[in-house]
């Protein structure tokens, strides 16, 4: 493994402890208290990170904005791979009309629409919350996976262990689920990594455009967007928030680079 | 005797489809009228060289690929008649032993769970359950682990290959496995498709013997399909061979190999490698690749090829004609041809 997906490893890991544990690492009541007195205090040794434009400390509300990111990345992959694992497989493991219809007809329909507008006007519809964030962002999401899904059932229903499989008298269900996805499921992975970036990324730009996640939760991309008043006075308050975007996408991106080079045999050195 | 499987009029045809709206507009025809039949117990070997139809012929027999028409009669039962659910219950009967071992098993499972798949997926020893006796799951796994162990005994291969995974094994070894798989169900008939042709010569003669081996403990009965003459020599009581998806000569073996009618066959049989320096002769090649079979020529397919032909050949089509007791051919030279094969 190199360095790059070694640190990428490392970092992603700590953002996800950084959301599970940030209960104990601040409270709720430090995120929302105002202090308006000292807003938009540089960071010195008692914040260590500054005050927002509201006095609120800066560090506690990144922590807890970790929550939101890693929830959104982690539900938009889960919902989005699993819909598309099961589309995908059946689309290219039955073939014929099937095909046609799912990856002909439906998986350019949802791959023409660009796919941050139709989220935005999915939550202008629904109304801002995470649990709208998190279904509009699947639902432009899962396309990804399907297409990935059905090449390689389309590739693996050939080999002949397939075959005798149905030489056996095993139904359809069986094979999907013996022969076919544990044999196509592994670029899933690389995949389903890179969707993290995205996610996150995507849950970050809807927050700045203020369809994301309502407040009082913090969130990065929201935090980006509250401080644009007070870019050249404040700058802390941006450039922490998008460190943090920058490292959680960025690391997932190397979990995802590494993971392709390993798995994939003909760039094997 | 009442054969175990007819074949009559056999037929598969893949569609070309072109244009923005797919249409039709032509044929691959893979298997173009193919008819015979295999007596219980017997070898019957398939020949010809690749591409002329002999695995789209095995696979439709067994209803992996759906033929396009004709008939299929399994022990006086017709395959095309039955509906999914029949047609599964049947398989047990009739199972298929491939030509590449890397290819037919899951990397994913174990050698074990491989062998096991048929019976769980059919349901335990229907014979066992008529007693009514109710048996809890793990007894019910226990009888399968038995059997996976008793088939890895009758293939050769040791008990503990079970939990093995199948890149632990070589070329021959996977495909003792295979054939373990293809057996669990005790079928009655198998197709061998180019069983042996991805193996090394030594390792081919193991198989073979192991294949005629289990033929005789459980009576089996074969469709052996090769393109190495030597092999199906070897293996089988009766051969046809194959040209264009159609047979162009069927014989028991002995006769196709002391009397080849067909000069197709002969060309076949002149290519075989001979490892005495004495004999070696100058052998008959054909000239010319197969041609396509989503345009075949017009009459006898073989034509193009054939150092015998005349302009009749390319006019009609001869039909599969008895020349000898139970040797039939489709050649309207045929007097020619065997008076040459006479003089060498």
């Amino acid at each position: 493994m190199s360095p790059i997906t070694k640190a990428g490893f490392v970092i992603a890991g700590s953002l996800v402890m950084l959301a599970a544990l940030s209960p104990l690492l601040a409270s709720w009541d430090t995120v929302q208290r105002q202090e308006l007195t000292a807003r938009l205090e540089a960071p010195d040794s008692h914040h260590l990170l500054g005050r927002d434009q509201l006095g609120r400390d800066l560090a506690a509300r990144i922590i807890y904005g970790a929550r939101v990111s890693m929830l959104v990345g982690i539900s938009v992959v889960a919902i989005s791979s699993v819909l598309g694992v099961i589309i995908g497989v059946f689309s290219g493991y039955k073939g014929g009309w099937t095909d046609r219809i799912f990856s002909g007809f439906l998986f350019n329909v949802f791959m023409s629409f660009p796919g941050i507008l139709l989220a935005i006007a999915m939550v202008a519809f629904l109304g801002p919350s995470i649990k709208n964030l998190i279904i509009a962002l699947s639902v432009i999401g899962w396309v990804g996976y399907a297409r990935l899904m059905r090449a390689q059932a389309l590739k693996v229903r050939e080999f002949d262990f397939v075959t005798a499989a149905r030489a056996l008298g095993a139904g359809d269900f069986h094979i999907i689920i013996k022969h076919i996805l544990p044999n196509s499921i592994q670029p899933l992975i690389v995949q389903a990594s890179l969707g993290m970036a995205g996610a996150i990324l995507a849950e970050a730009g809807m927050s700045f455009l203020g369809l994301g996640v309502p407040e009082p939760t913090p969130s990065w991309g929201k935090m980006i967007d509250d401080s644009r008043e007070f870019w050249f006075t404040a700058p802390h308050l941006f450039i922490f928030p998008g460190l943090m975007i920058a490292l959680a996408v960025l690391s997932f991106n190397f979990i995802g680079d590494g993971l392709r080079e390993r798995l994939d045999p003909k760039q094997d050195r | 005797m009442n054969p175990l499987l007819t074949v009559e009029n056999l037929v598969k045809y893949y569609p070309i489809r072109r244009g923005v709206l797919p249409r039709v507009v032509g044929y691959v025809k893979a298997v173009d009228g193919v008819s015979f039949s295999i007596g219980r117990g017997e070898t019957f070997g398939l020949v010809g060289e690749s591409g002329c139809g002999k695995t789209t012929l095995g696979r439709a027999i067994l209803r992996l690929i759906e033929p396009t028409s004709g008939r299929i009669v399994f022990d006086g039962c017709d395959l095309l008649s039955l509906n999914a659910k029949q047609m599964r219950k049947l398989r047990r009967e009739m199972q298929i032993i491939f030509q590449d071992p890397f290819d037919s098993l899951n990397p994913r499972m174990t050698v074990g769970s491989m062998i096991e798949e048929p019976i769980i997926v059919h349901g335990i020893e229907e014979e066992d359950d008529t007693h009514g006796i109710h048996r809890s799951s793990s007894e019910r796994g226990g009888a399968a682990r038995k059997r996976v162990f008793e088939l890895l005994d009758m293939v050769g291969l040791p008990r503990d290959a079970a939990s093995r995974y199948p890149h632990e094994f070589s070329g021959g070894q996977r495909q003792r496995i295979g054939i373990a798989r293809a057996l669990a169900l005790r079928p009655r008939f198998i197709v061998c498709d180019e069983a042996v042709s991805a193996l090394d010569v030594s390792i081919q003669a193991q198989i073979l013997n192991l294949l005629a081996e289990l033929q005789r403990e459980l009576g089996l009965t074969y469709l052996f399909i090769a393109h190495d003459l030597a092999v199906v020599k070897h293996i089988t009581t009766r051969v046809a061979v194959m040209y264009l998806g159609e047979i162009v000569e069927e014989a028991a073996t002995e006769e196709i190999f002391i009397r080849p009618a067909h000069p197709y066959t002969q060309a076949l049989l002149a290519s075989i490698p001979i490892p005495i320096p004495s004999r070696r002769h100058a052998s008959r090649r054909l000239a010319g690749d197969l041609p396509s079979p989503s345009n075949p020529p017009p009459g006898c397919r073989f034509h193009t090829r054939c150092p015998l032909a005349i302009n009749e050949c390319s006019a009609a089509k001869p039909g599969l004609l008895q020349v000898f007791p139970d040797h039939k051919v489709a050649c309207i030279r045929t007097e020619i041809s065997l008076a040459s094969t006479a003089r060498q």
